[in-house]
């Protein structure tokens, strides 16, 4: 895909002093704001590439296909575009949770174009397969997310979608949106909440190359111990760190310790 | 807790950004089953419901985070015997005592849950209805397009002669069964458009056009029409004017604006005429015909509304759909179908597409 194209639907952003690129990829629910306590601390020595999903953010909604985003190798190809067409080479991948699997996906395509995987609170499997395999959640348990999904973006994104997709037409709510974070189509946000809690990316593990951090949060619902450690196991060149920061979002909540333990592993690498 | 707060008819919780819960209201607590202080250095996840857990990681918090508030989440908690009780949320972060603190209401939404069930479900309903009648309008006129194509083909055939003599009426009800079935073709070819533009499935070319030749290549398939309907045909169009369109899709819409103003103007005739406000071409197709009445015109291009089919000889009906058709396929060009007219006086559509 060509560049600029690339760009405009993934809504990249590129900036920092370093010449090793540095590519955030946002996990479900939010976009890249959610990098906005970590990336700066980075900018100094890498080139920080931040982008957008296909159908989150400020990214071209109408490029979603929903037969291509039906699993997560359609969010892989995004990762992909990007990467190939920015033609980066030697990344560092940072994934937050369900795009640490996407980041996987890709660097198992392009192993030649990825250095490293940096997974915060990542996860292969979110449902238990018994009776081997804790994932964390019962299927009933997802069934009650996409409910409260639902009942929210009735209410909620549900506004400020018809928005998002005709901004073009109508500069004047462009402002509006700036204020706007975490806005996402709500049927997309649906479709991305069933494949990333329904996908099992276990049989993935074995092939990496890229050598990776697992960043396992104290007392995350989202990616319990279990499966930290379950990823520690079956991945190839994986490191393991537990912070101390508890949630599954510790670049937003603990941002101090996620950048000291990104820096001390790639100061060891 | 002031005894306001504590006993407000709405749970009230704070909590620090490690998810530690920092303070309860008598509200919730009494709401979700716990005893006096049992919450306090407990973590919130403690009083969520599986999915809201879920929920609260990816959209609850990081929002509160961002933005620094958050109003009227739907998040599902969890009682103390384990039931799940649908509340409406609302926080803010605010610094007290030397930490940041996320304050939240709670509201329980009970009742207004359960209908939000079945309009959500109705929804859900009515999309699937609408794909299934897409998807049957698409196979329909498929399945029926085959064998009248066999029908027309095979007229052909016999009015050659290959298979034996035809007579001269042999010939004339040929020549009926061909036209006939050119118009249910007609109709079934405008179904399977419509069908294909309402579940996103038509194909767009958009190229540098000159707007005169694809008016000329128009006019030549209705020129005889004109001719027999003993109606005018003028046109005033800038013959350097550029557009961008795809071919085939603009003239799907000129010929359709064309026949019908032909079907719907009894004397005088159709003017044809083109502008440009610098970013867009406009072409208008004008006719003297008898107008259409305000509270039509609203309608006139939804699918399968027809103005004054009373007064169509049936042979020349159409499904509604053509309208319908042009103005989705303006649309997908990036351009527009508008309609102005006056009782009496005349009609005039104008399409509008990109300029090159």
């Amino acid at each position: 895909m060509p560049t600029p194209q690339v760009i405009a639907r993934n809504n990249v952003k590129v900036f920092g002093r370093g010449t090793q690129p540095m590519l955030f990829a946002h996990g479900f629910g939010c976009d890249q704001n959610m990098w906005r306590y970590l990336a700066p601390a980075f900018e100094d020595d890498y080139r920080i590439v931040l982008f957008d999903y296909v159908g989150a953010g400020k990214s071209d909604l109408g490029a979603y296909d929903p037969q291509r985003y039906s699993s997560l190798d359609g969010y892989a190809q995004d990762v992909l575009d990007v990467v190939e067409g920015l033609d980066l080479r030697d990344v560092i991948f940072v994934g937050h949770s369900v795009s640490s699997m996407i980041g996987i996906l890709a660097a198992n395509r392009a192993p030649e174009r990825f250095a490293r995987l940096i997974m915060v609170g990542p996860s292969p499997r979110y449902i238990n397969e018994a009776p081997d395999y804790v994932g964390g959640f019962e299927r009933a348990d997802i069934e009650g997310l996409l409910e409260m999904m639902d009942k929210n973006y009735l209410g909620w994104a549900q506004f400020l979608a018809p928005v998002i997709m005709k901004n073009e037409e109508r500069p004047e709510l462009a402002a509006e949106l700036e204020g706007s974070f975490c806005s996402t189509d709500p049927t997309i946000a649906r479709q991305f909440a069933q494949v990333t809690f329904f996908s099992d990316n276990r049989a993935d593990l074995a092939a990496v190359r890229v050598p990776s951090l697992i960043m396992q949060c104290s007392e995350d619902a989202v990616a319990p111990r279990e499966v930290g450690e379950y990823l520690r196991r079956r991945l190839p060149g994986s490191t393991m760190t537990v912070l101390k920061a508890t949630g599954h979002c510790p670049h937003v909540s603990h941002p101090e310790e996620t950048i000291a333990s990104i820096r001390e592993y790639l100061g060891a690498a | 807790m002031d005894s306001l707060l504590n006993t407000a008819p709405c749970g009230f919780l704070a909590f620090a950004d490690d998810g530690t819960v920092r303070a309860v209201n008598a509200t919730l607590l009494e709401l979700l089953g716990y005893g006096r202080f049992e919450l306090e250095g407990w973590h919130i996840q403690a009083i969520l419901s599986p999915g809201g857990r879920v929920f609260y990681q990816t959209h609850f918090y990081p929002l509160l985070k961002l933005n620094g508030r958050v109003d009227e989440i739907y998040l599902s908690l969890r009682t103390k015997s384990g039931e799940d009780v649908p509340m409406l949320a609302n926080g803010i972060r605010r610094e007290r005592g030397g930490e940041t603190l996320n304050d939240c209401v709670f509201m329980r939404v009970t009742q207004r849950s359960r209908y939000e069930d079945e309009i959500l479900n109705a929804k859900r309903v009515a999309e699937q209805a609408n794909q299934a009648k897409a998807k049957f309008l698409s196979m329909m006129s498929h399945d029926l397009r085959t064998p009248l194509q066999a029908i027309s083909g095979y007229a052909d055939v016999l009015a050659l002669g290959i298979s034996g003599e035809v007579s001269q009426m042999q010939l004339e009800h040929l020549s009926r069964i061909k036209s006939a079935s050119a118009h249910l073709l007609r109709l079934i070819n405008d179904i399977l458009d419509f069908a294909q533009i309402d579940t996103g499935r038509v194909e767009i070319r958009i190229q540098n056009l000159l707007l005169p030749t694809v008016l000329t290549r128009a006019e030549a398939l209705v020129a005889l029409r004109f001719e027999e309907a003993g109606l005018s045909y003028t046109r005033e169009c800038d013959p350097d004017l550029a557009i961008l369109a795809d071919s085939d899709r603009l003239q799907q819409i000129l010929l359709n604006l064309l026949t019908n103003a032909i079907k719907f103007t009894e004397s005088g005739g159709v003017t044809v005429s083109c502008d440009h406000d610098g970013e867009r071409a406009f072409i208008h197709v004008k006719d003297t015909g008898r107008g259409i009445p305000e509270d039509h015109l609203q309608r006139i291009f939804d699918p399968f509304v027809q103005v004054d089919a009373e007064t169509v000889a049936p042979a020349q009906r159409g499904v509604g759909l053509g309208l319908a058709i042009s103005h989705d396929l303006a649309r997908a060009m990036d351009g527009d179908l508008t309609v102005a007219s006056k009782v009496g006086e005349g009609t005039v559509f104008t399409v509008a597409l990109p300029l090159a």
